[in-house]
Formats: structure tokens, C-alpha cells, sequence
């Protein structure tokens, strides 16, 4: 019926005109989801989570969301955090990026973040809970393989080995342990001592290591497992003019990279914090998505007096704004 | 909005008129409203989509104007920057000659600015000759290895910038740098001596120039000839591997403002090389147009578009209406008209074409009419000539017999028998032809039936009697004529004109509620039943009772279906046949007498 067939007509015509308008709409705003992230890191005022952050505001103007960074002021106060989650759960954020202070305590927060519906993506250091949605950072466990294989490589004295870790509970301290350990148990020449922790305070730290070097005439190496426990590790050494023992660190700040250039401390392992600020974005708006998301770990950079001033590295050691 | 095949519904077969007809998906107003509707909304969005882009383009090329010259004041900063840098070095160098290193050290204070981190010259070999401050330079390193003193040119009258890069003249320090190299030489002990100048210049005043916000996510970088990033704010994100794309955005670029095309976004890109240094200020921003504000016009388009639609809705179906309401009103006129009611359409005024249909249905509404009082005449003269033909057979049947009895009488010397037999014969063909008329009084017809029943009787030799009863008051009630005389005929034919004697034929007349009932009653042999079942069936066939099927089709005939014959019989009883007819007087003596 050709009156039937205008009425179709004129539908398609409105219809063809609702979806011009919505692309329309859609090619105006449809990017945008405005999606809301926390960020809870361990020490806001320090310049590895600094970089943390600035990662992390880079992915949210690529993803066009918004994130707001929280932590205790300095990472020795870590017990704080457990709060700061609570506090980010009450925010209902459309997710929680998260570098767990320690492994255990924050694993009741973050199933109360589930529980309330937000997924909890871990950066840097993990919780121990099984359903978060994935963790990206450096993989601790190579991170300490790197360091005693470095080590055993760049040592050639005999004797014994301290390691100078952080916070005892954190997930990070463990596994950089761990992995620390196992590489070095097949090397017979040294032998491991026990681990002190200087709970990311560099004076407790060059306090602990003054320690370890009277008490172990023996000792020929130390592996310092944060930036502030080799801080602090190579403040005593500097000070004790003691150039037979080598440090071996896993990160390295401005007051390091003097120490290397003195011959204090021989390496350095660098992580990549803006990388993991960055892709734990990147992740949680992937997930938020629908998309699968898997764990991801960032890179890891062995710096030497002889390679410290590279265009990388010294990007990595000294930043801009420092 | 989804449309279904237009379907004719219950509503529309019902042929009651009225004024706003009900909703159907093919009506005229839909199709109006519908198109107009459509008509306006492509306007609309064609409209709005013109303007779009127009806009559009008009914002971006105002973003692309704006990048240009943030780009353009951003390196002519960086420009004077470094001029006020190699003037520093200048002032240095001419210092140099006439003041020993001693008496320098103290007047390059007065150079000494924040952003200036260092002044220093070194002789060839690696030593410093005059520094700008109290901190003392380190001694572990080696100057002449440093890349800003390798490269450097002795060329007095060429300077170099170099990268940014991380300083480490003194210990513990690691500010980042741009250092100024120039080749100088000096007057010392009556020897001329020569070596390398350095400004070091605090970086974050060039990453704060270039930190301007360039509106739409722009950004400026710096990059150098060769295209190296010199300095870049998302510097970390190139270092962690996350932004190839618009590293390489700009190395190809001629100076001057482009347009990069990329796989989702257009970019102004403005490339401006600095005269006072091998670098080149890169400005980017994007060009996203309207959208570049908040989250773009889309909401308020679609909207405005949307409102639009409605009012244009609403505005087209209202016109319609009433573009259509003379329509609608010839509609409902007819429609009242095709009920049964009124009888010519008022002239439809106002459009014309609806005045020009209302005529025509006029015209074709007389025309009907016409017809119809046609057909009714037609059908009335129809009738008239079927009564006249029953009439007509009735006649010559009643004359034979009775002209046979008047020969028999004649024959048999009755003379006084013959002429009783034919008054009463000539009275009763005047009774029964009493002009053209077809109807008469019921005292007629039943002086007709008297004179009928006496020449029978004479005829059957006085074997029956019989009894006329009337009521006055339907004395002179109308009735078609020659009713009684067939029903008369059949009584005594087939009731008592067996017997031999004392047959009785009783004939009545009276006012039965509004109708009129005549009655012949007979005591004869009566009727079977399976004959009296179907004596008054048109097509019985048989001759019998010929008279009374002729009796009732004509009643019906004359004055509707609901009248006619009733036949009642019990054999050997007799029979009973009543005319039930209308009770008319006036009317239907006028009627009769048309």
C-alpha cells in the first residue's frame, strides 16, 4: 500500500534523524565516562609516590577520569592507611588503586571495599586478598633475584651477607626477600645473616646496619631491600669510611646517586613508579570496561656509577621537580 | 516511534457520523502531521549541522590561531632567556680580560641570579679558573670528560646550549641544567690562556615557560634539530614507554602552524625554531572544536532538537486539525446524511475544495433522491397492475358460472328468478368495479359479498343460508375490494355447497384492537390439516384455495406484510377465515381514491 509505504518512509527518516542526533551526542561527550579513582599510596610528601601519582594523572587525562591521590604524610606511618581505605570506601570511588602498606593489615579494608561493590586494583605492594583485581608493579620476587644474582657477580670476597629490609609484614619485603634468598642460597660463598627491618626510617636504618657491621667482622656485602633502608645502609657505611663492604640496593634517590658516585654504594636496582602509576589507571578503567585484566609488572633498571647519568636513569633518579 | 501496517479497525465500518473522527494511522491529519513533522526535523538537523561544522571550524581555527602564538611568545621567552644568559656570558668574557681571577670571583656576584646556577671558567685542562660561589667545586670528577666540556666549541665568539641535563659540580647536588659553553681566552702573567666558560642554567625556569597551559589538553615541548626531546612534559611517560605518537609528531614539520591529522583527533601543531639556540618550541594542541567545551554541545543539541520536535509535533498536528476541520466537518455532515438524517448539505464554505466536494455530494445526494422517489413510483405502479391483474382473473371465473345459472334459469321459465339474478349480478359488477379505485367502504364489500352469496344461493338452489353482521362503527373503515367475494366462493365451493341442505356461511365485520377483522365462517365439510398447512403458501401449487392465496398476497400487497389471511378449520366443523386489515378511514379514502 503506497500509503504504508510513505508512513514507513517518514519513520525511517525520524528514526535516521534520532541516530544522526545521538552520534551527535555521543561524538560530544560519549568519551567521556568520568570515572572517579582513589589513589592511597604510602607517603604522600615522597618522591617515589610523587611519581606514583604523576603516572597516574597522566592515565587519567588519557582515560578522562579523575584521581585523587591519599596516604599518610611519610611511608614509616603506614598504619594509617588502613583508615585512609575506610575513609576512601565512604567516598563509594569507582575504584581503589591501592599500594598496601602491609600485607595483612590491609587485607580487612580491602574486602570491606569489595564488600561495598569497589574494586581494589594493587599497585607496588600487594594485600592479602585473593579477590582484588590485579596488581601492577615490580615483580618483588625477581626484583630480589636480580639483587643477590648483581651481588654474587660484583662480590668477590668471601663472607657473610646482610639484608636491610623494610616493614616485615609488607608483601613487597617479603617477596624481594624471597626471591633474595633463594638466588643466593646456590652461591656457597656467602651466607646469608638475619634480616633486620628498618621500617622505612633511614635513620633506624644506618642504626641497624652500624649494628650489623660490628657485630659481623665477616661481612662483605649488604642488600638493601627499599630507598630508605640503602639510605639509610649507606649512611653508616660513609660514614664508617668502610669501603670493603659493597651495598647492593633496590632504589636510589638523589642522596644515593652521591653515594654511588663515591663507590659506597655499587648498584642500584630502579623501579619504575610513573609506570605503575600509569597502568593502574590504566587497568582500573580497563576492568571498569568489561575488559579482561591481568597482573602487570613494570620494569626493572640495574644502575651503576657508569650508567647513573644516563638520559633515562638520571630521569629516574633525579626528577625535574626535585 | 514504530509504525504497523495501517489497518483498517472496528471503529471505522460503524457508519454512525462524527464530528472528530477517531484515530486511525492513515488518516489524512497523521500524514500531514507525520510528514510535516519530518519535513521540519530534516530542516532542523540539517540546519544545526551546518551551523555545527561552521562553528566547529571556526573554534578550531581559533584554537589553532591560539596555539600559534603561545607557541610564538613561549619561544620568544625562551629566546630572551637565553639571550640574557649569552649577555651574561659576554659581560664575563669582556670582565675577564681586564681582572685578574681573584677580583672576578667577587664581581660575578653581581650576574648571580636564581635561575643561574653556575658561572665558571676552566682552563683547557679541567681547571677552574674563576667560580661565582662559595661552595667548592667537587674534585672526584673529571671536567674535561663532561659532555658539556668535550663538546664545547674555543671558538670565543660561538656559544653552545646544551641538553638539559643533571649538573654535578658539587657535592650532594644534582640540580638540573642547561649549560652555556663558550671558548674564552684571557691575559694571565702576560700569557694568553684559554678555556671554557659556563652558564648553568636552572632548567625549571624553561620547564615553567613551557608549562604554560595551552588550552584543549595542549602542551608545549622542546625538541632539538635533529628532533631528540629536549624537554617534554609527559617526559616520564616517554621514558616509561607509554607515548611514541607525538614524539615524532613534529620532527617532520615545517616551521609554522599545520594541522595534524592522527586515527581520532585533530591537532594544531605550531613549529617555531629558536634563533638563540638549535631547539625547536613545539606547541600541540588538540582540536577538538565545540567539543571542547565541557562535555561538548551534544547534550544541548540534542535537546534543543529534541524540544523542537515536540513543539513541531504538537504545532503540525494542531495545524492539520484545523487545516482539516472543514474536511472533517463535510465528513461528519455526510456521515450524519448517509444515517438518515437532514436532507441537503449548508454549503461548505471556506476552502475550496472542500466546497467544491460538499457540491458534488449535493448533487449526488438529489440525484439519489431522485432515484430512490423513481424507484418507488415504479414500484408502486408494479403493484397497482398486479392488483389489477388479480382483479381481472378473478372476474370472468364468478361470470361464467353465474351467466350459466341465468341460461339455466331462463331454460327452466324463471323468469322471475332470471331477473333477481341479474340485478343482483349487474349490482354486484358495479359493487366490484365501482370505478378505478381499489379500495372501497366495508359496507360495499359486503353488499357486494350479499349480492355474490345470493346469486349462489340461487344458484345452489337454496341449499345454504347465510348471515352478514357488521358493526356500525367500521361500517365505513376501508378495505381493498373483493376480499370477501373469493373467501365467499370457497366456502361455499369446497364447504357448504356439499350438503344437501343447511349450510350456513356467516360473514362479520368488527374493529379487533387498532386493525379491522373481517370473518367468513362456514359450517361445512372443514379442511384437512396437511392441507390447511400450506393453504395460504404462494406456490401450494394445487388450484384449490387459488382464492384465498389471491386474497392475502393481495392484502399484503395493499397494505403490508403483517396483514393478511388466517385460515382456522376442524373437519366436519366448518372453516373460519379471518382478513385482518388496517383500520383506516379518511387516509385511506383519500389514499384509494389517488
Amino acid at each position: 500500500m503506497k500509503r504504508a509505504g510513505m508512513l514507513i518512509l517518514a519513520a525511517a527518516v525520524f528514526l535516521g534523524i534520532i541516530g544522526g542526533t545521538w552520534h551527535l551526542w555521543s561524538a560530544g561527550s560519549g568519551a567521556k565516562k568520568g570515572y572517579t579513582f582513589d589513589l592511597i599510596i604510602k607517603g604522600t610528601s615522597m618522591e617515589f609516590w610523587k611519581r606514583v601519582n604523576e603516572g597516574a594523572q597522566a592515565a587519567a587525562s588519557t582515560y578522562h577520569v579523575s584521581v585523587t591521590m591519599y596516604g599518610p604524610a611519610v611511608e614509616k606511618d603506614y598504619a594509617q592507611q588502613a583508615g585512609l581505605v575506610e575513609d576512601s570506601i565512604a567516598r563509594k570511588p569507582d575504584a581503589i588503586i591501592l599500594a598496601a602498606a602491609d600485607y595483612r593489615l590491609l587485607a580487612k579494608p580491602v574486602q570491606d571495599a569489595i564488600d561495598a561493590g569497589i574494586p581494589v586494583i594493587m599497585v607496588d605492594s600487594d594485600v592479602d586478598n585473593s579477590r582484588t583485581v590485579a596488581y601492577v608493579g615490580t615483580d618483588n620476587e625477581k626484583l630480589g633475584t636480580m639483587l643477590a644474582r648483581q651481588l654474587c657477580q660484583r662480590t668477590d670476597a668471601f663472607g657473610e651477607v646482610g639484608v636491610v629490609s623494610f616493614v616485615k609484614e609488607s608483601y613487597p619485603a617479603v617477596q624481594r626477600e624471597k626471591g633474595f634468598r633463594d638466588a643466593i642460597r646456590s652461591d656457597k660463598r656467602f651466607a646469608v645473616l638475619d634480616t633486620v627491618y628498618a621500617y622505612s626510617d633511614v635513620a633506624k636504618g644506618e642504626l641497624l646496619t652500624k649494628e650489623l657491621i660490628d657485630q659481623h667482622p665477616n661481612l662483605t656485602a649488604i642488600a638493601a631491600l627499599n630507598a630508605w633502608s640503602s639510605e639509610g645502609a649507606a649512611r653508616a657505611l660513609s660514614k664508617l669510611g668502610n669501603s670493603r663492604i659493597r651495598l647492593f640496593a633496590i632504589d636510589c634517590m638523589p642522596e644515593e646517586a652521591m653515594y654511588m658516585e663515591e663507590g659506597v654504594l655499587s648498584l642500584a636496582l630502579l623501579q619504575n613508579p610513573y609506570q605503575m602509576g600509569y597502568y593502574g589507571i590504566e587497568t582500573a578503567c580497563r576492568y571498569l570496561k568489561g575488559e579482561t585484566v591481568g597482573n602487570r609488572y613494570t620494569d626493572i633498571y640495574p644502575v651503576e656509577v657508569g650508567t647513573m647519568f644516563d638520559d633515562l636513569y638520571q630521569q629516574l633518579i633525579f626528577p625535574f621537580d626535585s | 516511534m514504530v509504525l504497523t501496517h495501517p489497518s483498517r479497525q472496528p471503529g471505522k465500518a460503524d457508519p454512525r457520523p462524527k464530528h472528530i473522527p477517531s484515530f486511525h494511522w492513515n488518516s489524512l491529519w497523521v500524514i500531514m502531521a507525520a510528514s510535516t513533522l519530518g519535513l521540519s526535523l530534516i530542516a532542523v538537523v540539517a540546519i544545526t549541522l551546518v551551523v555545527y561544522r561552521h562553528a566547529d571550524a571556526a573554534i578550531n581555527h581559533s584554537i589553532e590561531q591560539n596555539n600559534a602564538q603561545i607557541t610564538e611568545n613561549v619561544s620568544a621567552s625562551i629566546n630572551s632567556y637565553i639571550k640574557e644568559m649569552v649577555s651574561i656570558s659576554d659581560n664575563v668574557t669582556s670582565l675577564l680580560g681586564r681582572y685578574s681571577a681573584k677580583e672576578l670571583n667577587s664581581k660575578l656576584v653581581v650576574f648571580l641570579r636564581e635561575d643561574v646556577e653556575t658561572i665558571a671558567v676552566f682552563d683547557s685542562g679541567g681547571k677552574p679558573v674563576v667560580t661565582t660561589d662559595k661552595r667548592t667545586l667537587r674534585s672526584d670528577i673529571e671536567i674535561t670528560r663532561q659532555s658539556w666540556f668535550s663538546g664545547a666549541s674555543t671558538n670565543g665568539r660561538r656559544y653552545l646550549i646544551s641538553q638539559p641535563h643533571v649538573q654535578r659540580l658539587y657535592r650532594g647536588e644534582y640540580p638540573w641544567v642547561i649549560t652555556l659553553t663558550r671558548g674564552v681566552s684571557w691575559e694571565e702573567g702576560g700569557q694568553t690562556r684559554s678555556g671554557i666558560m659556563i652558564v648553568d642554567m636552572n632548567f625549571t625556569r624553561i620547564k615553567d615557560l613551557c608549562s604554560r597551559d595551552l588550552e584543549n589538553d595542549g602542551y608545549l615541548y622542546i625538541t632539538n634539530q635533529q628532533g631528540d626531546v629536549v624537554y617534554h612534559p609527559k617526559q616520564q611517560m616517554i621514558y616509561a614507554g607509554i607515548l611514541p605518537e607525538e614524539i615524532t609528531l613534529a620532527s617532520a614539520l615545517k616551521e609554522g602552524s599545520s594541522v595534524v591529522r592522527t586515527k581520532d583527533v585533530q591537532r594544531a601543531v605550531c613549529v617555531k625554531s629558536l634563533s638563540n639556540a638549535a631547539w625547536r618550541v613545539i606547541g600541540v594542541s588538540s582540536m577538538n572544536g565545540l567539543a571542547a567545551y565541557g562535555s561538548g554541545p551534544g547534550p544541548y543539541i540534542v535537546l534543543s532538537i529534541v524540544l523542537l520536535a515536540v513543539a513541531i509535533l504538537a504545532g503540525s498536528l494542531l495545524l492539520s486539525r484545523e487545516m482539516l476541520r472543514p474536511l472533517h466537518n463535510l465528513m461528519a455532515l455526510m456521515g450524519r446524511m448517509t444515517g438518515g438524517e437532514g436532507t441537503e448539505l449548508a454549503p461548505v464554505g471556506g476552502v475550496y475544495e472542500v466546497g467544491q466536494l460538499g457540491d458534488s455530494f449535493n448533487r449526488m445526494v438529489a440525484r439519489i433522491r431522485q432515484l430512490m422517489v423513481q424507484v418507488r413510483t415504479e414500484q408502486e405502479q408494479l403493484h397497482r397492475s398486479e392488483l389489477k391483474a388479480l382483479n381481472a382473473q378473478m372476474d370472468p371465473h364468478f361470470l361464467y358460472n353465474t351467466l350459466d345459472s341465468v341460461i339455466w334459469l331462463a331454460e327452466s321459465g324463471d323468469q322471475k328468478g332470471v331477473i333477481q339474478m341479474v340485478l343482483a349480478l349487474s349490482k354486484y359488477f358495479r359493487l366490484s368495479l365501482s370505478g378505478a379505485r381499489d379500495f372501497i367502504t366495508v359496507e360495499d364489500e359486503l353488499q357486494q359479498v350479499e349480492k355474490y352469496l345470493m346469486i349462489q344461493k340461487m344458484r345452489f338452489g337454496d341449499a345454504f343460508t347465510y348471515q352478514i353482521v357488521c358493526e356500525p362503527e367500521v361500517r365505513k373503515a376501508r378495505t381493498p375490494k373483493i376480499m370477501l367475494q373469493p373467501i365467499a366462493e370457497n366456502a361455499i365451493v369446497h364447504g357448504v355447497g356439499t350438503m344437501e341442505e343447511g349450510g350456513v356461511i356467516v360473514i362479520t365485520a368488527r374493529r379487533s384492537g387498532e386493525e379491522l377483522e373481517l370473518a367468513v365462517r362456514d359450517n361445512g365439510c372443514g379442511i384437512k390439516p396437511e392441507v390447511l398447512e400450506h393453504i395460504l403458501e404462494s406456490d401450494a401449487g394445487a388450484r384449490s384455495g387459488i382464492g384465498l392465496k389471491n386474497v392475502h398476497q393481495r392484502i399484503k400487497l395493499a397494505c403490508g406484510g403483517e396483514y393478511g389471511l388466517k385460515v382456522e378449520s376442524e373437519l366436519d366443523e366448518g372453516t373460519t377465515v379471518r382478513l385482518r386489515l388496517p383500520l383506516r378511514f379518511e387516509q385511506a379514502k383519500k389514499e384509494g381514491e389517488q
